[in-house]
């Protein structure tokens, strides 16, 4: 019985180590995710003229059959606000100055774009919280 | 003995890292090359075309809501929402109860009216600094439209305004999904194009 133990045992270990290296290899890739690139269509979190100006916007780029597509802001871990775009050619495009309050290095753009990508996140490029 | 079996966990374990970090770029598009946004003259209002429209009343009054329409550098029709005073400054509604001017930039959404019969959007607002949470249909019509309907939460679907600018402004109180605003628009050519998000 005691032997049997043994010899699963390492199995056991062996699956939780594959599991937390998927996991962890997954959670750094979305981490480390530019703040805005193209993918069949551009997004991201777009910085203005300035990284410390609070202007700055979450932005999905038409395009590659999308029937919608969604950005928001998040400031500080929390949701500040959202468009949603219809249509073939719009541009989502949410501007920061929409909302009073936000601090741009603590900010980050969900997006989404119905049939060419999932909803993820993409941090402000000087990302400090 | 030991040695090839830890070179074998080893490889393991790396190739499982290998597998999610395949697996989040796939779901993420970030296996893409990174590379800088658009130049900003597709949002760039062209100088003297900003037009500000007020629209719809909030629910809990003050300044009213509409929409700045205004023509990129690029040719694309744009539309953003906001509060506008009485003069018809357009801004950010502050706890105080003054609109903050939004000075112009390149904020709107903007599309082709000779492609799409609208633009058409969502903008949420959440509860922040004392305001409440806000819902706001809005958007821009083409010429060729001769009518629009749309849905709102609790409420059936009902003919949308148009301004002389052609724009529309449906707010709803509190955070809903955009597929609580279905909009129907009919064309001259008696065409229907329905937007179910």
């Amino acid at each position: 019985m005691k032997r049997l133990r043994r010899a699963g045992r390492p199995k056991v270990v062996a699956c939780v180590a594959l599991l937390a290296a998927f996991s962890w290899g997954a959670a750094v890739r979305v981490a480390l995710a530019d703040h805005y690139h193209t993918n069949c269509v551009g997004h991201g979190l777009v910085h203005g003229d300035s990284l410390t100006d609070g202007s700055y916007f979450s932005r999905v780029e038409a395009g590659c059959g999308s029937p919608y597509r969604r950005c928001d802001i998040y400031s500080g871990g929390a949701f500040v606000g959202s468009a949603t775009v219809s249509g073939t050619t719009a541009t989502c495009n949410l501007w920061s100055r929409n909302y009073p309050n936000t601090v741009e290095c603590m900010s980050a753009a969900r997006v989404y774009s119905q049939g060419v990508f999932a909803d993820h996140y993409h941090n402000a490029h000087n990302w400090c919280l | 003995m030991a040695a090839l079996r830890f070179l074998g966990i080893a490889a393991a374990v790396l190739a499982a890292t290998l597998a999610g970090v395949a697996a989040a770029s796939a779901l993420t598009g970030t296996a893409s090359q990174s590379e800088p946004p658009p130049a900003a003259e597709q949002f760039v209002p062209r100088d003297g075309t900003t037009r500000v429209t007020p629209g719809a009343a909030d629910p809990d009054g003050g300044p009213r809501w509409g929409v700045r329409t205004y023509t990129s550098r690029e040719g694309q029709s744009c539309v953003e929402v906001g509060r506008v005073t009485p003069g018809g400054r357009y801004g950010r509604l502050e706890a105080n109860g003054e609109v903050a001017e939004l000075p112009s930039a390149p904020s709107g959404v903007c599309g082709d009216l000779d492609v799409d019969p609208v633009i058409l959007a969502i903008n949420t607002r959440a509860a922040r600094g004392g305001l409440p949470a806000r819902t706001v249909l809005y958007g821009q019509a083409a010429p060729d439209v001769e009518a629009m309907t749309a849905g709102a939460p609790g409420r059936a679907a009902a003919p949308v305004a148009l301004t002389g600018e052609r724009t529309f402004v449906v707010v709803a109180e509190g955070i809903h999904e955009a597929s609580e605003f279905p909009v129907d628009v009919r064309t001259r050519d008696g065409e229907v194009t329905r937007y179910r998000w």
